[in-house]
């Protein structure tokens, strides 16, 4: 990451500059993103709504360093993303735990990367896991926890760096309908607490109201934004919120950006 | 989430389930051990009993054919000894240096290849060239070349074994997550780190199954060149006997080192069980995002 002087409004932590994306197959080419201009605020969540092909995840890449720009500028936290990046953490679809490590090991990953774990990571580790509820299993292994608890486990290891940022790539979307509403308050709830900045990436509305500080609807043909939709209730939410009549309208409001009403 | 750790209540007798089921669990176990063994069982029965029946009619040579009897008879004979056992361990130590020089090729190979585009590149083609080679003819060559005594046996079965290993390894370790890897690479993980961390466990799995093989391969080249020209061990009591025409005494060493085999095989299972624990779990359902 280059360092150049901080650019923007202050308080930016991430800033989409007119950044667009082509992908080549054989040999036609396609517009993943086109135009796409983002500006997330320190602590803010923000939801990134719409079909597949909309380049939604492909944005959530970029912001990480992991997908090149083909125009236009990502910068985090002032800086040009031209490369991955230690102020992000990434969660995806797939819990992508590691089998042969127990869950305790698995969360500790990302620390282990950077240096030989301390006490204090361990034990830092071992409160993340006792966080999302698993204290019981730490010695376990991946397989033996169903597929809601592998992805708390995922969360965990998100959790672990301290990311300022944290990239959501459709987290419990292989989950159950039951397994995926906890998980969402859960979520919500470990989010209020850190005041922690977060992109989170999702095909359901409902989802994307209910965690977000703001709704940022994509469309297809090319990627692009559609518009976006403040979210105005505070937390900490709770599950009853999406039965609100404003949850509702609120909802509404943005299956109408996405042209789904 | 309770629910989903809590305990399976055990069936037992008088359990509502019980009645519900049309068969009891009881006899559904019982029927599932007879279905289990008795084919194996009866199957077994059949060929011993055509072997007896094709030996006392004489329908082939009886020379060729001993009656199954008999060959259980010198076996117990050749069990009692020591000349069976010490051939027996010429050719064990010739399989077993056999076979972890040559998986220690094959996977030091395989890693390279895995890794290195330049070393894939340089070894493949002998790689495929090696595997269409009926690598077992090259045993008359290893005597010519390292004489009558063991290096030669150990030589084939190098030859033979080293191949699974290597071609199991660069399988396995193309066989990441993508996930994973993209996983690694927002941690900003070293090449060696990601080699380390996800590529290789990642790969045990094939790489023991490699190994297994690897293992039946090398006592069969330490037996191919036992036959081809040696004055110890398995291969040449075989050939020895054979010459004289002692059929169920053929018959009674390959058996004898089937059942050593078998033995070290079971070995290797219970080993690998416990090294690749995870290796039976269940491929995550991934949805593909086609972004």
């Amino acid at each position: 990451m280059r360092r150049e002087p901080e650019r923007g409004v202050a308080g930016d932590v991430v800033e989409v500059r007119n950044v667009s994306k082509r992908f080549r197959k054989g040999d036609r080419e396609f517009l993943a993103l086109e135009g796409v201009d983002l500006r997330i605020r320190e602590g803010e969540f923000v939801s990134l709504v719409g079909p597949s092909g909309c380049g939604k995840s492909t944005l959530l890449r970029m912001i990480g360093g992991l997908t090149p720009t083909t125009t236009g500028q990502v910068s985090v936290e002032g800086h040009v993303v031209d490369e991955t990046h230690r102020d992000v953490a990434l969660m995806f679809q797939a819990p992508t735990l590691f089998p042969w490590r127990t869950v305790l090991d698995n969360v500790l990953l990302p620390l282990e990367i950077d240096h030989r774990p301390t006490k204090d990571d361990v034990a830092k580790a071992r409160a993340l896991v006792s966080l999302v509820g698993l204290d019981e299993f730490v010695e376990h292994h991946p397989r033996e926890l169903s597929g809601g608890m592998q992805q708390r486990v995922a969360l965990s290891r998100v959790l672990v760096n301290d990311p300022r940022i944290m990239l959501l790539d459709e987290p419990f979307g292989a989950l159950d309908e039951f397994t995926r509403e906890a998980l969402n308050v859960e979520l919500a709830d470990i989010v209020g607490r850190g005041k922690r900045t977060v992109v989170l990436v999702t095909h359901s509305v409902p989802e994307a109201v209910f965690l977000a500080d703001r709704v940022v609807a994509m469309g297809t043909n090319p990627g692009r934004i559609l518009g976006e939709i403040q979210v105005p209730f505070h937390r900490p939410r709770e599950a009853s919120l999406v039965r609100s009549s404003e949850f509702q309208d609120l909802t509404l409001e943005v299956r109408k950006l996405l042209g789904l009403e | 989430m309770s629910t989903q750790t809590e305990p399976i209540q055990p069936t037992g007798v008088g359990d509502d389930l019980m009645v519900v089921a049309r068969i009891p669990f009881r006899t559904r176990a019982r029927i599932w051990v007879l279905t289990r063994f008795i084919p194996p069982i009866f199957m077994f029965i059949f060929a011993i009993g055509l072997l007896e029946l094709i030996s006392v009619t004489e329908v082939l040579p009886a020379i060729v054919t001993p009656s199954p009897l008999t060959v259980l008879e010198t076996m117990g004979r050749q069990a009692t000894t020591s000349f069976l056992w010490e051939n027996m361990w010429v050719t064990l130590q010739e399989g077993l240096l056999g076979f972890l020089i040559g998986s220690a090729i094959g996977i030091s190979l395989g890693v390279g290849v895995g890794v290195s585009t330049f070393i894939a590149r340089a070894v493949y083609p002998f790689v495929v060239l090696i595997q269409s080679m009926p690598r077992v003819a090259l045993a008359p060559v290893f005597v010519a070349l390292l004489g009558f005594g063991q290096s030669a046996k150990v030589l084939t079965a190098v030859a033979i074994c080293f191949f699974p290993p290597l071609i199991n390894t660069i399988v396995g370790l193309r066989n990441f997550d993508s996930d994973a890897l993209l996983l690694m690479r927002s941690l900003r993980a070293s090449r060696w780190q990601v080699f380390r961390k996800l590529l290789l466990p990642g790969a045990l799995p094939m790489i023991f199954g490699g190994l297994k093989t690897a293992m039946t391969f090398a006592i069969l080249g330490a037996i191919v060149g036992e036959l081809t020209a040696a004055t110890e061990g398995i291969g040449s009591l075989i050939d020895i006997a054979a010459f004289q025409l002692r059929m169920d005494a053929v018959y009674g060493y390959i058996l004898w080192m089937s059942i050593v085999s078998l033995g070290i095989f079971g070995f290797m299972d219970w080993v690998d069980k416990r090294v690749v624990f995870w290796r039976d779990d269940a491929r995550k359902t991934r949805l593909t995002d086609q972004e």
